[in-house]
């Protein structure tokens, strides 16, 4: 098994590459990347989804896993989780999706967004 | 160089010059076409009869140096809503129309001879209706290669396709690029058959000897140029975004968004849409060639437009945008950007609006003709459309037409016009834009979208029903001012965030009127212009009830947010206090 920036590679399914974070939790969560971010998935392909499994805690935000990901937030211009535009202060649960875009896909000033917010 | 109107009477093919008043001097764009309709055509005319007109009038800035400034608008009572309609459009020949001191080009009445075609010709010396002689029937590369041909290289082209000869009310009308091909449209709202109704073929600007534009305030006007540039280059969206990826970005945007409608409306999320977005229409431009940050006219510094090719390098289609993406894509269940790229050449060759063929083709699809995300059948069925064959017009007649021939209940339209790319049940206020518009379901008619999924000038939450309908209202008046001046509508993104672009929008204007227009006559008079569009519709028969999304929309729950539209009637009815 390869490992990387604290990734577990756990091999390739349905055409995407999917990972799986290192530490414990509660449940995973599924994490799409989008422009370079994706480079943050190895092998991954610009006309796939990019998409990565995480694993979560009790009380984990969104702000953690970008964190985990490596990611500075100012790079950062939209988050989606579950479809919901939001803040880096929501909430994690099992079973969720969470899609970010880098800044260079900002189509937006990121301080009008209204986001969803716990 | 003095302007004038041109007066083109189809009746006698006589072309007259008229003089310009002041009331007209100070108006153009959408403002100009909108007023001429409104003062000259009978509302309840028929739009492919004698009595309906076909206006063209550049922008009051179009034919300047000001950056994004080459627009054109197109106006007539559409022959798709029946409401009034403008379509504008980028390309070369707008910036040409203005240099040579055309204020707009008003074509009436019905050559006696059916199926006969002119184009119109016009050089700084000669103004001339001619024969169309063997472009008639062709398509529209086919038809800017012979003009290039024939007129010269760098000659501005406003034509139909074999579409809009047919009289089909998805017709557009083509402005050439650059390059001269032909995928710049005024698109929207059947423009092209009204064009086709008159006669002509083609409007032509030679490329030699063009004058230049008046400065009232030369100095002012510089200033103005300055500051919008510099807020252009400098905002994120077009200064950065808008060039690396085109607007098709918004796929992957809309589609995390659950807004993004897929298969005839009936999801808002694809499963395909990674395949067809911008960002593989950038990694395309570095492994076959093609380009993004082009440019639709010399002296746009935004970029938006971009060259697809083929896998082996060879030019495809020029440009592929988000509208056309979607509909021709996600809309269609199509997750082939090849696919989607040939669809859209035929849309340019053919002259149809993108966004009402791919909604037709969507509905054509929901009625069982052909699978939903078979691309190659979607290929063979628009070809049709050329051909004239019954198939062929019905698809060539628009997403409401398509949906009675084949008894299809789910036809995402409002005043028969196709939506564009977002869902209304995801992104609410769009909805509002949709069912209010003077222009039917159109999402350049009040930029709504720009506050709630791009969150561009302001603030909004696009799953809430409150207050929307006074942001759809300022909107709408804010997209009528911009229509009226000639600069792109992108440039909103950079003047609703930077007063200081803002400002030099307005100093360009004024430089080159003569007048000190304030933001707040920025709002005054877009309210004016678009009281006058909805005194048009008035008169033609429209109501408050036709300011609906269609019933679907209000019981069909749409993945994954598994929403209905909510918005109240009565808070449609309150965005122009009716
Ligand atoms: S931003 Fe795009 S559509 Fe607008 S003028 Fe520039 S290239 Fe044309």
């Amino acid at each position: 098994m390869m490992t990387f920036e604290g990734f577990n590679l756990r091999g390739m399914a349905m055409g995407e590459l999917v990972l799986i974070s290192k530490w414990g939790g509660i449940g995973l969560i599924t994490v799409f990347l989008y422009g370079k971010f994706r480079d943050k998935v190895p092998g991954s392909a610009i006309d796939r989804e990019c998409l990565l499994e995480m694993s979560v805690d009790d009380g984990d935000t969104i702000g953690l896993i970008i964190e985990k990901l490596d990611i500075m937030q100012k790079d950062v211009a939209h988050i989606f989780l579950n479809y919901q535009y939001s803040t880096v202060n929501r909430k994690l649960h099992p079973g969720d999706r969470l899609a970010i875009f880098p800044i260079e896909m900002s189509v937006l000033y990121r301080q009008y967004f209204v986001k969803h917010d716990d | 160089m003095g302007k004038f109107i041109l007066r083109l009477n189809m009746n006698d093919l006589s072309v007259k010059k008229e003089d310009v008043s002041e009331n007209y001097r100070v108006l153009g764009g959408r403002a100009l076409t909108s007023t001429i309709i409104s003062t000259e055509v009978n509302p309840t005319c028929h739009p492919l009869g004698p009595n309906n007109k076909l206006v063209f009038a550049p922008g009051i800035i179009t034919g300047t140096t000001a950056p994004s400034s080459g627009r054109l608008s197109v106006g007539a009572k559409s022959p798709l809503t029946g409401t009034i309609k403008e379509a504008n459009a980028g390309g070369i020949p707008g910036q040409k129309m203005a240099r040579l001191g055309i204020h707009a080009i008003i074509v009436e009445g019905q050559p006696k001879e059916k199926g006969k075609f002119y184009i119109l010709r016009m050089t700084p010396e000669v103004i001339a209706l001619e024969e169309a002689g063997e472009l008639t029937g062709k398509g529209m590369y086919e038809t800017n290669e012979l003009i290039w041909k024939n007129y010269g290289e760098g000659t501005g082209i406003i034509g139909i396709g074999p579409a809009g000869e047919l009289l089909m009310v998805n017709a557009g009308i083509s402005c050439n690029d650059p390059e001269n091909g032909p995928g710049r449209y005024a698109g929207r709202g059947g423009l092209g058959a009204v064009m086709g109704s008159k006669g002509l073929k083609a409007i032509i600007i030679e490329q030699k000897g063009l004058g230049d534009i008046a400065y009232a305030n030369p100095e002012l006007f510089k200033q103005g140029q300055h500051k919008l540039a510099k807020g252009l280059q400098e905002h994120a969206v077009t200064g950065q975004a808008l060039p690396t990826y085109g607007t098709a970005v918004l796929i992957n945007i809309l589609n995390e968004a659950g807004g993004l409608p897929t298969r005839n409306f009936s999801s808002g999320k694809f499963e395909g849409a990674s395949k067809i977005g911008g960002e593989v229409i950038n990694e395309w431009s570095k492994t076959r060639g093609g380009k993004v940050g082009h440019a639709c006219h010399p002296g746009c510094v935004i970029k938006c437009s971009n060259v697809v090719n083929h896998p082996d390098g060879t030019f495809h289609v020029s440009p592929l945008e988000y509208e056309s993406a979607w509909s021709l894509g996600a809309n269609c269940g199509i997750d082939s950007l090849d696919d989607i790229a040939e669809l859209n050449r035929i849309c340019n060759d053919v002259g149809l609006d993108t966004i009402e063929a791919g909604a037709a083709l969507g509905v054509a699809m929901e009625a069982g003709v052909i699978p939903f995300g078979d691309g190659k059948k979607a290929i063979e069925l628009l070809n049709e459309v050329g051909k004239g064959s019954p198939m062929g017009r019905i698809l060539g007649n628009g997403a409401a037409f398509t949906g009675k021939a084949f008894g299809v209940v789910r036809v995402p339209v409002v005043k028969n016009q196709a939506m564009p790319a977002y869902e209304p049940r995801a992104v609410k206020g769009i909805g509002v834009t949709y069912a209010t518009s003077t222009m039917g379901a159109d999402h350049t008619a009040g930029y709504t979208i720009a506050t709630e999924i791009l969150s561009v000038g302001g603030k909004a939450n696009p799953l809430e029903a409150a207050e929307k309908g006074a942001m759809a209202k300022g909107f709408q008046t804010a997209t009528i001012f911009i229509d009226a001046t000639g600069y792109c509508l992108f440039i909103a993104f950079a003047i609703l965030d930077l007063p200081d672009a803002f400002q030099g929008m307005l100093d360009t204007i004024n430089g080159v009127l003569g007048l000190s227009y304030t933001a707040e006559d920025f709002n005054r008079l877009g309210a004016e212009w678009l009281a006058l569009e909805r005194k048009f519709n008035e008169a033609a028969g429209f109501t408050k009830q036709d300011d609906r999304l269609p019933e679907f929309m209000y019981y069909e729950k749409l993945p994954p947010h598994n929403q209905v539209y909510d918005v109240p009637d009565e808070m449609l009815d309150s965005v122009h206090g009716s």
